[in-house]
């Protein structure tokens, strides 16, 4: 069975494409990662699964139910962690789980779910005074209460420093041990790759990769990045490379080009640069990185240095800090 | 009941709210100050004054004050958490958007007839105190007849809540509505006839149209059920009588008043419904 499928979903917000023709299959029992930079379509297919939007065009179901017409069944099945809500700041955190356990109909004791997400001891205060990263594991709280079949999280490391990060995960394992389907969603790729067995890309509404963690790596260690010193690069170069088959991205930066490409292309690349007229003065391959390689699906062969600025706080995850090490060398 | 679950919800949170608490003591200040004030201007002797005409005295302030709270009450209701986010927290769980529309009715009712019940308890101790006779079912009557026109109100409020996704239209909205029952509803069958004969005032009775039409506004329908059944004053039936020549029209009667009352509780609720649910949030 599965627990998410889209068929053909578009939606257009007026002149606006949000989502484009997206098919999208979540297994029972896995955990999904779905990848993607802010405004790539990510919370607007989470709104179309809990229907506080409806898709233009396509079919959404969830847990084999129309997720449209049969919504609050599948609420019913679903813990949810929204992106960009508010708490109700005048309630306490108890009166907030206890909220949803009475909305679940659940039997759940408000202070062991408190517990589980790390806040019990301020389970009798307003929410109006919990800090971002506590409104965070309140709502997580809220999300699991009930034991849902499916979880969907929108950005659930948003507000939490590293170690709430990591917790964070750690529950996520825990609900996925008990038999829990989990839908993360995330613009970091750090933040799902370690505990997500597949992940989608999803870039301007429409799907540009969708594979294992570890079929992506193994596509990470295939791709490289060939760095090139010219006498003079210009955009015209940067086009001709990017041309090339078997390139994934390109980039300029002063003199030096930084080419993502199968190793079968590096021959090719090289002599491009050299039948443009310039002048190959050193060159060096480089190992790309899991992170550059979503870096390329989700950019279009923009300035990839500027885009790998971190954007959360996230510790680097414990699956792949050497790989990262490496990493901060060849940037550095 | 899932539904219950979102008024027991929405109740706690907004009883805890300092505007409504400001509005509750408001209220009861209004009533208890004008009980008291009433045995001074009602009669050179205090134990002279009677419940009922505070009550025809309480009438004018009660048909413009409550509105407003009744609005108030309602207008944050859906479109505050749709501004803010919090819709997707309550939407996250298992409930349906009627859920939601009529839980947020019951819970936004709940406190105006906690916060109108309160100033009213407290206006009937000091009737009960200060007056030689109280008769108390006439002031539980004019209670919950003010507590079902307050309700109205909140239907109102909370149905443009629904409708709108910004607490600004929806106040404004609110706001706006109540202007137009408290000033202009009335002159509209005379603009009307203005509109299509040319001629300002009917000249004689006016047609029936134009009373059932200011029937409508839930003020007017509000006075007509406590001047009928609690004040029972003799001089609006003997003004009908005379200009209908005994034939008044059922339209006319305080029940025909009661189920407006409870129309505009319901329809304004439905319709902003109806806008929420087909909105995308």
């Amino acid at each position: 069975m599965t627990a998410i499928e889209l068929v053909g979903v578009t939606k257009r917000f007026g002149d606006v494409v949000a989502l484009r023709d997206l098919d999208l299959t979540v297994e029972n029992g896995e955990v999904f990662g779905f990848l993607g930079p802010n405004g790539a379509g990510k919370s607007t297919t989470i709104n179309v699964l809990l229907d506080f939007a409806r898709p233009t065009e396509g079919q959404a179901e969830v847990l084999g139910m129309d997720a449209q017409r049969r919504s609050q069944e599948v609420r019913r099945r679903t813990g949810v962690l929204p992106e960009g809500f508010r708490t109700y700041d005048r309630l306490t955190g108890r009166q907030h789980v206890e909220f949803a356990i009475d909305s679940k109909e659940a039997n759940d004791d408000p202070i062991d779910v408190l517990e589980r997400v790390g806040i019990a001891e301020a389970a009798d205060r307003k929410v109006g005074g919990y800090s971002k990263g506590m409104t965070q594991r309140l709502a997580l709280g809220m999300a699991i209460t009930g034991e849902p079949e499916l979880l969907i999280l929108d950005e659930p490391s948003t507000g939490l420093d590293p170690n709430g990060a990591r917790e964070m995960r750690e529950l996520v394992r825990e609900e996925r041990d008990r038999g829990a389907t989990i839908f993360f969603s995330s613009h970091i790729l750090e933040q799902v790759e370690a505990v997500c067995d597949r992940v989608g890309i999803l870039r301007e509404g429409e799907l540009v990769a969708e594979d294992s963690v570890s079929g992506l790596r193994e596509a990470a260690g295939t791709a490289q990045t060939l760095e090139v010193t010219v006498d003079s690069a210009d955009e015209e170069l940067l086009a001709s490379v990017q041309s090339v088959e078997g390139v994934a991205d390109a980039t300029a930066s002063g003199d030096r080009l930084s080419v993502t490409c199968d190793p079968d292309a590096k021959t090719q690349v090289l002599e491009r640069i050299e039948s443009e007229g310039a002048t190959v003065e050193d060159f060096s391959t480089e190992e790309a990185s899991l992170e550059e390689l979503f870096v390329s699906y989700t950019t279009d062969g923009q300035s990839t240095g500027g885009q790998r600025g971190r954007t959360s706080d996230e510790e680097s995850s414990e699956d792949n800090g050497s790989e990262r090490d490496e990493n901060e060398e060849v940037r550095a | 009941m899932s539904w219950s679950v979102v008024a027991r919800k929405d109740f706690q949170d907004a009883i805890r709210s300092r505007g409504l608490i400001a509005m509750t003591v408001l209220f009861t200040l209004l009533y208890a100050g004008a009980a008291y004030a009433y045995t001074f201007i009602g009669s050179s002797n205090p134990q002279a004054a009677s419940v009922l005409s505070l009550i025809s005295f309480l009438l004018l302030p009660a048909t413009i004050l409550v509105p407003i709270v009744g609005v108030f009450a309602g207008y944050r209701a859906i479109a505050g958490e749709r501004e803010t986010g919090s819709i997707k927290l309550l939407l996250g769980l298992p409930h349906t958007r009627q859920d939601i529309v009529i839980g947020k009715i019951v819970g936004r009712s709940s406190v105006v007839t906690v916060s109108t019940f309160a100033g009213f308890l407290v206006a009937a101790i000091v009737a009960a105190v200060l007056y030689s006779s109280f008769p108390a079912v006439d002031f539980v009557a004019f209670g919950v007849l003010t507590i079902l026109f307050a309700l109205a109100f909140v239907g109102i409020g909370v149905g443009i809540s629904a409708a709108t996704g910004s607490t600004t239209k929806a106040i404004g909205g609110g706001f706006g509505i109540f202007l137009l029952f408290q000033f202009l509803w009335g002159q509209i069958p005379d603009l009307l006839n203005y509109a299509i004969n040319g001629s300002y005032g009917f000249g004689g009775r006016p047609p029936n149209w134009s009373f059932l039409f200011r029937r409508l506004n839930p003020q007017n329908a509000y006075r007509a059920t406590v001047n009928e059944w609690v004040v029972q004053s003799p001089l609006q039936q003997a003004f009908y009588q005379q200009l209908f020549g005994g034939d008044v029209p059922f339209f006319l009667s305080p029940w025909f008043a009661l189920a407006i009352l409870l129309l505009w509780v319901l329809v304004p609720a439905g319709l902003g419904y109806l806008a929420f649910e087909r909105a995308d949030l």
